[in-house]
């Protein structure tokens, strides 16, 4: 307890800690419906033609909650439809031809060809700038709600955006 | 040092086929359709596998001079009794990539991989087929950049 005078700790490294997670946690979250949206628009032009797209793969795609482990957070986006990870991997697929003579489904000789379109890793690949981008400006902006400080840039105080200040500190450094 | 993608997947491709089992059969024996990079032709017969290369990352911190990426080994065999046979096959393939350094290429393969026999499918896949993935990841500076420095 502390007497009249005297100045008394307060540690908010808990506080900001616990805020730091929230954040990253949020980011991530947009980060993966982001993520998700990407997959989903691609998914609703099909694997090949376009001309069977039911939406079922596009409409099954899922972004899981975020979850803390031990090596830090962690969130899913899938499908809970198993042709979408044939699609993914590769498959033998027994209605298409492998070429002139090499199969027919009205001759009953099927052998099927190899089949393979890659939507979700490449996406991801090509995305992760963006989606790297998604988190920081997220957690940023929820950081700054939390400390109470200008999200726009703008300095409560001077009303000075940063590159404002900047400025006026060369000016009074270098005299330019 | 790769000097050039060709090499590195070459080299891959030739260390797997090549590689000597202490007990076993070596892939170039077993895989009868071949090694395949990417498509295998439409006439191929099973076994077979392919090969890629996937995930080419330019480290950070490196200047874009090192990489490192992800060998992609898929395996294809017709016959559900033939389940065994693949996973044999992979078995090879560890022991190929565990550790391997590369004295041509300069590249190092696989602390770890990731490894997947497919479940069976229905239609339109063929279920008949047992397919198999294996990945292992590598690093490598590349010698078609590094030439620069």
């Amino acid at each position: 307890m502390a007497t009249p005078g005297q100045a008394v700790f307060h540690s908010n490294v808990p506080r900001v800690n616990a805020a730091a997670w929230s954040a990253l946690s949020t980011g991530l979250a947009a980060a993966g419906a982001e993520y998700a949206a990407r997959v989903r628009a691609r998914l609703e032009q099909g694997y090949t033609t376009g001309d069977f797209v039911t939406g079922h793969v596009a409409d099954s795609v899922a972004v899981s909650p975020v979850e803390r482990t031990g090596e830090g957070l962690r969130l899913t986006v899938g499908s809970n439809v198993n042709y979408a990870l044939f699609w993914e991997l590769g498959h033998v697929n027994i209605f298409t031809s492998a070429g002139p003579g090499a199969s027919s489904l009205l001759g009953h000789k099927v052998t099927g060809t190899y089949q393979r379109v890659e939507v979700w890793r490449p996406i991801l690949a090509e995305s992760r700038e963006a989606l790297r981008e998604v988190i920081r400006a997220t957690a940023a902006a929820e950081v700054q709600a939390m400390v109470g400080g200008p999200a726009s840039g703008v300095d409560a105080v001077t009303g000075l955006s940063r590159e404002a200040k900047r400025a006026a500190m060369r000016r009074t450094v270098y005299g330019r | 040092m790769s000097a050039s993608t060709e090499a590195l997947l070459t080299a891959a491709r030739t260390r797997l086929l090549t590689f000597s089992p202490t007990t076993g059969t070596a892939l170039s024996t077993a895989l009868t359709g071949g090694l395949w990079v990417a498509q295998a032709p439409a006439d191929v017969t099973y076994p077979y596998g392919l090969l890629r290369l996937m995930n080419r990352i330019q480290t950070e911190g490196y200047g874009g001079f090192r990489e490192t990426g992800d060998l992609e080994l898929v395996l294809l065999h017709k016959g559900r009794e033939h389940e065994y046979d693949v996973e044999a096959m992979l078995d090879v393939a560890d022991q190929a990539m565990l550790n391997w350094w590369d004295v041509t290429t300069g590249a190092t393969w696989a602390g770890h991989r990731l490894r997947d026999m497919l479940p069976p499918a229905p239609a339109p896949m063929d279920r008949n087929v047992v397919q198999a993935r294996w990945v292992c990841p590598y690093r490598c500076w590349l010698e078609y950049l590094t030439q620069y420095l």
